[in-house]
């Protein structure tokens, strides 16, 4: 069994000019990096070429890297900023990244929930699809909470919101996630 | 008076998620307990959020770690593949360097070596050179305007390229 080299170690190594020490960071964190960055740009190609910019932009500024918070924040917050400014070179008339202004229309939360009636499995898929229909901010915090599984402190660091806003992102992004699932996924159940 | 405690998702996803303080924790908990309905309901979200943690991670392409290491390495001309030329030159500066600094060494040894010296370092004259130091003057030499502030700004120069040389091995660049 071999043992795992902690980020720490490598991050040492490659500073030191290692070049083996840089490709295990590139393996250990390609898909975090590609996941998050395709569920804010929606699209592969687009998603590559942001992923291998955070990572090139991290391997040059690595000698500034603190260790005072750990090496995944550091670069899912490079990640974040890269794909933020790929949207906004898009999009510049771009004010929000979420739906914030959109009418957050809620189920009835006395009434039957369809939603409960899929299959587990169907569950799981629908939740994937679900999330590639949110919006880049929304998709952003619940990937970061519940798939990477960071608190929102990190999360706060990465996104620069306050403790506050990050709190009722997630709320909304939640809410969100489950009536694009309650619309779009739960018909299937009447098959 | 109590305010009436009013059950919701949210909260229920904020209890499972640890983010609520001891006391909201402890009353919700309380509440849980006393009613089924709202256990079924929590127990649907830890099987929602239980999805949530498993979602697969998408896939890049295949060959992308390594776009991403030469698009590295070719920004990096130290760990580039004519690293062994490379080292070969960095040789050759580093002797050049040395005779450099010979060289302008050399006046203040010649100097230091014209001051009258204390009979005990004076060399027994079987071992003294032939050459007679004192038909040097190295003063003159050194006090001509354009050899100094040459000197001084050769002298500049090496420090700030040693000072590169030492910055680009540490992976470290000054000027972008």
């Amino acid at each position: 069994m071999s043992a795992v080299i902690p980020d720490e170690k490598l991050i040492q190594q490659a500073i030191e000019g290692r070049q083996s020490a840089y490709a295990m960071l590139v393996s250990r964190y390609e898909r975090y990096v590609f996941t998050l960055a395709f569920r804010m740009v929606k699209n592969r190609e687009d998603a590559h070429e942001i992923s291998q910019d955070a990572f090139l932009r991290a391997f040059r500024y690595l000698a500034d890297f603190r260790g005072d918070a750990k090496f995944s924040t550091w670069l899912y917050k490079i990640v974040y900023s890269t794909a933020l400014n790929f949207l906004r070179k898009q999009n510049p008339d771009i004010q929000s990244l979420d739906d914030e202004n959109k009418p957050l229309a809620l189920a009835d939360p006395g009434g039957p929930d369809a939603s409960h009636a899929l299959e587990q499995n169907d569950r799981k898929i629908a939740l994937q699809q679900a999330i590639a229909l949110l919006s880049p901010d929304d998709a952003t915090i619940i990937t970061l909470f519940y798939l990477y599984e960071h608190t929102l402190e990190e999360i706060c660091e990465i996104t620069d919101l306050s403790m506050t806003n990050a709190k009722t992102k997630l709320c909304r992004s939640r809410q969100r996630l489950r009536l694009i699932v309650d619309q779009h996924f739960s018909t299937e159940l009447a098959c | 008076m109590d305010t009436p405690f009013i059950l919701t998702d949210d909260m229920l996803w904020d209890l499972s998620d640890g983010l609520l303080t001891e006391v909201e924790k402890t009353r919700l908990e309380g509440y849980l307990a006393e009613h089924p309905a709202a256990q079924r309901q929590f127990q649907a979200i830890l099987n929602e959020k239980k999805h949530l943690t498993k979602l697969h991670l998408e896939v890049p392409r295949t060959d992308f770690s390594q776009q991403v290491m030469a698009a590295w390495v070719a920004e990096q001309p130290h760990l580039s593949t004519q690293s062994s030329s490379s080292k070969g030159r960095d040789w050759i500066f580093w002797a050049l360097l040395l005779a450099l600094g010979l060289v302008f060494s050399l006046p203040f040894w010649l100097v230091s070596s014209v001051a009258p010296s204390p009979e005990i370092y004076q060399i027994p004259p079987e071992y003294a050179l032939d050459f007679d130091f004192s038909q040097v003057n190295i003063s003159d030499w050194v006090s001509i305007g354009w050899v100094r502030n040459m000197s001084i700004l050769l002298l500049a120069y090496m420090s700030l390229m040693i000072l590169d040389k030492y910055l680009l091995l540490r992976n470290v660049r000054l000027l972008g």
